[in-house]
Parts: C-alpha cells; structure tokens; sequence
C-alpha cells in the first residue's frame, strides 16, 4: 500500500517521480470522472493536465484533513463545476449516444436499455445529477461522494435518495417501471 | 423497486477508459514550464528588491550629505522638497 502522504511531502520538495505515482494511481478515474460529464476526450485531456498541475502547484496547502484520493478528486470535482459554468448552457449532459446499448432483462420481462437510463440522468437536477454520477457512473461510494461535495453523508445520502426517486420516475413514465 | 435497482446496476457495465498514454509527459511539460516561470518571477521579484534597498540607501546617504541623487539616466532629483 502506498503512502500519499509521503508522496505529497516528496512533491512539495519538488520530486517529480512522486508526482508521477500520484498521476497513476488516480489518473485513470480523475479521467473518467471528467469523461462522465463531459463526454469529449479533448477536454477530459486538458481537465486532467489541470488537475495534475493544481495537485503539483497546491500540494504545500494540502492539511492532510481528507484523504489524498479525496482531495485529488475533490479538485477534479470542483474544475468539472468550473467547466459547466463556464459552459453554462451546452454540454452539461452526458451523451447517451456515445454508450453501446445494453439491454437486460428482469424477471417480469421488461427490458430497460442503458440509453434510456442515461437520458433519464440527465433530466436530473444539476445536484442530483452529480451524486448519482459520482456514486453510480464514477463508482465512488457514498462516504468517499459525500466528500468530494463537500456534504456531510446524511445530506449527501438524502440527496441520491432524491436521485433515485426522480429517475425512477422518469424512467416509469418511458418504460412503465 | 427490484427492477430499477436491477437496471442501475447496469450502469456498472460501463468500462472505466484510460487516459492516453502521453497525457502525463504533458502534465510533467507543464510542470516543469510552471517552475520555470517560479524562478523567474522570483529573480524578478529579488532583483526589485535589491533595486529599491540599494535606492533607498543611495537616498538616505544624499540625504544626509543634503546632495541631490544622480539617477541612472543622470538626471538630478531632491528628494529635499521645496526648501
């Protein structure tokens, strides 16, 4: 198991192979993180370059309060906002059309498709929308979620809770859940 | 309920992609043009500060001689005022 904390004391001292075990051990779901709101390889790319770069240039006011894992993602989190606000009224969605569709079936039949589930996320309040991603699509739990939002758990929890009924609905009213 | 909960875990079926494999050469590129403009704005930042000390002490030392102070484009300034 690898140190952080020793990691991040070795970038402050300006060691760059520190920060490259940093980048590997959390590039890859910084990358998706940014990729499953975005869906634009290009700018997933430029995120994760920022990312990075802050982990290098803020590692000195890094308190060790949180997690690294957490606080790096935090960061990705918080540029992500930062993207969407920038871009206010565009790609503030996740493109259904760039995931295969897979079709499953439940005992009752009824098939759902991945596509239609996406879509429905993203009819989901900008708030929801985040910890259903973060929980279901970036594969955090809910502790690590709650977090990276800055909320504490009940509230985080309340919120997927919310989540989960308007989807839910959503899809009820598409497929007849 | 079973049955949304069923096809959430769908959503677990999304691979997880990689980042491309040059992505950290320009991170570490970045990294190292960020240091690069540390230092200099650090020199820059040095340098003023010898600047002014050696201009406030060229001051003080005309001020006590109650001479003008010849500036690096020769042109004469009191710093006495009006008197």
């Amino acid at each position: 198991m690898v140190d952080e904390g020793k990691l991040i004391s070795r970038i402050i001292q300006g060691d760059k192979n520190a920060l490259k075990e940093i980048y590997e051990l959390h590039a890859q779901k910084v990358y998706n993180l940014i990729l499953n709101r975005f869906n634009d390889k290009c700018l997933a790319d430029d995120i994760t370059q920022d990312v990075f770069l802050t982990v290098y240039d803020k590692s000195i006011s890094f308190r060790g309060d949180s997690q690294v894992s957490t606080w790096i993602y935090r960061i990705a989190f918080n540029k992500c906002l930062d993207e969407l606000k920038r871009r206010k009224k565009t790609i503030n969605r996740i493109d259904t059309a760039s995931y295969q569709e897979l079709e499953y079936e439940d005992d009752t039949k009824a098939s759902v498709n991945l596509t239609a589930i996406l879509g429905a996320v993203n009819l989901l309040k900008q708030s929801q929308k985040d910890a259903f991603t973060l929980v279901y699509l970036d594969k955090f739990s809910q502790q690590e979620a709650s977090e990276i939002m800055s909320m504490n758990i009940k509230a985080f929890e309340s919120l997927l809770y919310r989540a989960r009924l308007s989807l839910q609905s959503t899809l009820s009213k598409n497929k007849g859940f | 309920m079973k049955s949304f909960d069923q096809s959430i875990e769908l959503l677990s079926e999304i691979e997880m992609k990689s980042p491309p494999v040059e992505l950290f050469d320009k991170v570490m590129e970045r990294a190292l043009s960020f240091d690069r403009r540390f230092l200099i704005r650090l020199v820059l930042i040095i340098s003023l500060g010898f600047g002014m000390t050696f201009m406030v002490v060229k001051v003080g030392k005309s001020n006590q001689k109650n001479q003008t102070v010849e500036t690096y484009f020769s042109t004469s300034y009191n710093f006495y005022g009006y008197e």
